[in-house]
């Protein structure tokens, strides 16, 4: 079998932990409990070509009292950048954190998060910011925990992605 | 031997003359044969040395590695000798050359070997003492005679009890397992979970203590259970175990590790996640999933003679010892107990190890000090030694002095914790912190269901209000029938002005406005009564004026003439005075923003 170390990455209260939760127990809840740490899940995703185990590193959140260890980031396969689309700040943390991401572990597959689009009405996060995010060649997913949409297919995509072999990681073969 | 000579070299003439004409003997015939075959191309075949080295040079680096992929073994069992005498000759000519390449490798090297050896010795020696006074001690040192060990050897022997119930074989950059075995009686945990969070606690403590490159996480405690960790430059061994393991155990996993290192080089290297390379390593994994039980009643009867003379010896003995241990064992006791009552102290394990009493347990960092609660016992601080490890208490007085630790109120707040677990702020503070806390507690609550800060009243407010009061118990006197105000009364204008001033500025810093400043003019009975209304409305602007010019904005200002029919007392000097109001604005404390609506 093979299996992937994936980490959910972003500021406080975007999601991280009910995104893994719907994934894995498929369950949500209102109540925020933030996380402490580093919370550990797992699942297996049988949508591609073989089975593969993710081992999902749910860290805690981005804040103005302290910033994410990039320590737990080592060895991940992938990753999720998660977004509150109603709060415009969280897509601006989850741009530096790309940047901080890829240069402690390299280029590795990742997927941008809109989460909590079932306040669509409410977001700040604007059609043109994801024009912004696609035309850099980001992979950018509206979510929601709450009622279930692009979960699924966020990990199966992301496991899809981490299955190809890197070749943007091998610096001749890049154009 | 001559042969080869005569196989690269032509024949001379008068040679070849014989050969023809004598019957050929074999070698002279392997030369004619020769000569007729390659003629003069022989000559191109003779061993100029200075060309084979060339071309023996262009191709050596690939002939060697390629021979090491091919017979690695051949190759390294033919180089060994040369290496070998290569190695003599350098320490011969010169020995600092080697010396100074193996320095950095030997340092390390012999530390860790020699503190290896010191903590075994250490162990055993600690265990021989704890038993070299009991009972069983006498079966124990006629055990090491009858077989020729130490009686320290004996002794670890036959009290440890453990089981190794689980080993994990962890990559060490993913945190992803490898590999695992699980002893038949033992219960696992999700060896996958595990692994990763195995891995999270070492990326932890790594960064949270910033201890020196290389040193990590080798043992975890967990009540009954201890969890070994041995880390390798690729690979981390991980094992569950259930008791006291000998140190030797340790040195098992060194071994066991440094082989996987080897068998699986390359693997390991190229890991991206699929664990089928790794499925033979369970052989060595086996290794380290040991047990040792105490063995009870086994073994051959001693002889019961020299062993009930000797027994009665040393009971003797041991009563008078043990009498002066009994003491010293009843104030440990109380000591334990007192400890257990204290909240936020936990006592984990405690023993007596000959005349010493040890302990371990968790401290929340917030309880009171074990060792200031020693130092009121009669026990010596030199007899006890304690280990604490730092927890978390979920008693309700911590939960309260956590949050006051972080909150950091002022001393005018009071929080009080309610049975329900809800936390409850009262008292004045300044906004900024009231925003502050209803920040932090709005993130989740550690330890509360809820919270309250209804009861919290803004600093802010609270100043504004006795500077408001203050300025409305004031009056500016006037003389009589005059616009002049009296003697002394300068100060009063003054102070109004200053008062007012603050007031502006406490609103300023707060982005609030303050409403309407009203001087109201009166005048007394005397004279004409629309005189008096006139000299009212005047007074009321001299006091405008006035504080125009100490600078409070004059659009805030505004005069009222109530003239001579707001009497007090007759006579009385307040009867020709300005006072002044004030409208203060509503202070709000913003409420805090949920994270999400
Ligand atoms: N409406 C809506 N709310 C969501 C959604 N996902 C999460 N939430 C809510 O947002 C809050 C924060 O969710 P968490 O999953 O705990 O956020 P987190 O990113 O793990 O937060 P930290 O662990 O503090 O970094 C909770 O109250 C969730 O109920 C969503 O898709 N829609
Ligand atoms: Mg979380």
């Amino acid at each position: 079998m093979i299996q992937k170390k994936v980490c959910m990455v972003g500021s406080f209260a975007t999601g991280k932990t009910s995104l893994v939760a719907r994934f894995v127990k498929g369950i949500y809840s209102d109540k925020y409990q933030t996380t402490i740490g580093v919370k550990i899940d797992k699942k297996v995703v049988e949508t591609g070509p073989q089975p593969m185990t993710l081992v999902l590193w749910d860290i805690y959140g981005e804040d103005e009292f302290q910033n994410i260890r990039m320590s737990y980031l080592r060895g991940a396969a992938g990753y999720f950048l998660v977004v509150d689309g109603t709060r415009r700040e969280t897509l601006d943390i989850a741009i530096q954190l790309q940047a901080k991401v890829e240069a402690h572990i390299g280029p590795v597959p990742f997927i941008v998060m809109l989460n909590k689009c079932d306040l669509e009405e409410n977001w700040e996060v604007t059609p043109g910011d994801i024009d912004d995010l696609q035309a850099k060649g980001w992979t950018v997913l509206k979510s929601s925990a709450k009622e279930n949409v692009a979960v699924e297919t966020a990990f199966s995509k992301l496991a899809e992605q981490m299955s190809r072999p890197q070749s943007n990681s091998i610096p001749w073969e890049a154009a | 031997m001559d042969n080869s000579k005569t196989g690269s070299l032509p024949p001379p003439e008068d040679q070849i003359v014989e050969a023809t004409m004598s019957p050929p003997t074999s070698q002279a015939g392997m030369s004619e044969l020769r000569r007729l075959l390659f003629g003069e191309k022989l000559e191109s075949l003779k061993p100029t040395t200075t060309v084979k080295a060339e071309a023996v040079s262009e191709v050596l680096a690939e002939a060697i590695a390629q021979s090491h992929a091919q017979y690695s073994k051949k190759l390294t069992q033919a180089a060994v000798p040369t290496v070998e005498s290569a190695i003599q000759t350098s320490v011969e000519t010169d020995i600092n050359v080697l010396s100074e390449a193996l320095f950095p490798i030997i340092g390390p090297a012999t530390r860790k070997s020699v503190a290896a050896a010191i903590r075994n010795l250490t162990q055993s020696f600690n265990q021989g003492l704890e038993h070299s006074l009991s009972p069983q001690s006498f079966k124990w040192r006629w055990e090491a005679r009858r077989t020729g060990r130490s009686f320290a050897e004996v002794v670890l022997l036959r009290t440890l009890v453990y089981q190794v119930e689980q080993v994990l074989l962890i990559h060490k950059e993913t945190g992803l397992l490898l590999q695992q075995v699980v002893s038949e009686q033992a219960q696992s945990q999700d060896p996958d979970l595990v692994s990763a969070m195995l891995t999270a606690i070492q990326d932890f403590v790594q960064d949270s203590f910033n201890v020196q490159s290389g040193g990590s996480l080798d043992t975890l405690e967990v009540g009954e259970v201890n969890i070994w960790i041995e880390a390798g430059p690729q690979a981390v061994l991980a094992c569950v175990i259930r008791g006291n393991a000998p140190q030797e155990l340790r040195g098992q996993l060194q071994t066991t590790l440094e082989q996987i290192h080897r068998a699986y080089a390359s693997p390991l290297k190229d890991f991206e996640g699929d664990q089928e390379a790794f499925g033979s390593s369970q052989t060595y994994l086996q290794d380290c999933l040991k047990a040792q039980f105490k063995t009870r009643g086994n073994g051959q009867k001693q002889r019961p003679t020299k062993l009930l003379i000797g027994l009665g010896c040393l009971t003797l003995l041991l009563g008078a010892w043990l009498g002066l241990r009994i003491k010293a064992g009843q104030q440990w006791q109380a000591y334990i107990n007192q400890l257990e009552q204290e909240p936020g102290l936990v006592v984990i394990q405690q023993k007596r190890q000959g005349g010493k009493f040890k302990l371990s347990g968790l401290q929340d960092p917030l309880a009171q000090s074990p060792d200031a609660l020693l130092a009121q016992t009669k026990l010596k601080p030199e007899q006890v030694t304690m280990r604490w490890e730092p927890y978390l208490s979920l008693d309700d007085a911590f939960t309260l002095k956590r949050w006051e630790a972080w909150l950091e109120p002022p001393d005018s707040v009071t929080l009080k914790l309610d049975p329900d677990q809800v936390l409850h702020l009262s008292g004045t503070a300044p906004v900024s912190w009231i925003n502050f806390s209803q920040r932090l507690l709005a993130k989740g609550g550690e330890g509360l269901r809820d919270w309250n800060t209804e009861a919290l009243i803004p600093q802010e407010q609270q100043q504004l209000k006795a500077l408001q009061e203050q300025i409305e118990q004031r009056s500016i006197l006037f003389s009589q029938g005059s616009t002049n105000i009296e003697a002394g009364q300068q100060a009063t204008l003054q102070a109004q002005g200053e008062d007012l001033a603050e007031v502006m500025a406490i609103a300023q810093a707060l982005d609030l406005e303050v409403g309407r400043i009203t001087l109201a003019g009166y005048s007394d009975p005397k004279g004409d009564r629309k005189d008096n209304q006139d000299l009212s409305q005047a007074r009321a602007t001299t006091v405008q004026q006035a504080l125009i010019q100490q600078g409070i904005p004059a659009p805030l200002l505004q005069t009222q003439a109530l003239g001579e029919n707001h009497q007090t007392t007759p006579e009385n000097p307040q009867n020709r005075r300005v006072s002044i109001s004030i409208e203060l604005p509503e202070l709000e404390t913003q409420s805090p923003t949920p994270p999400a609506p």
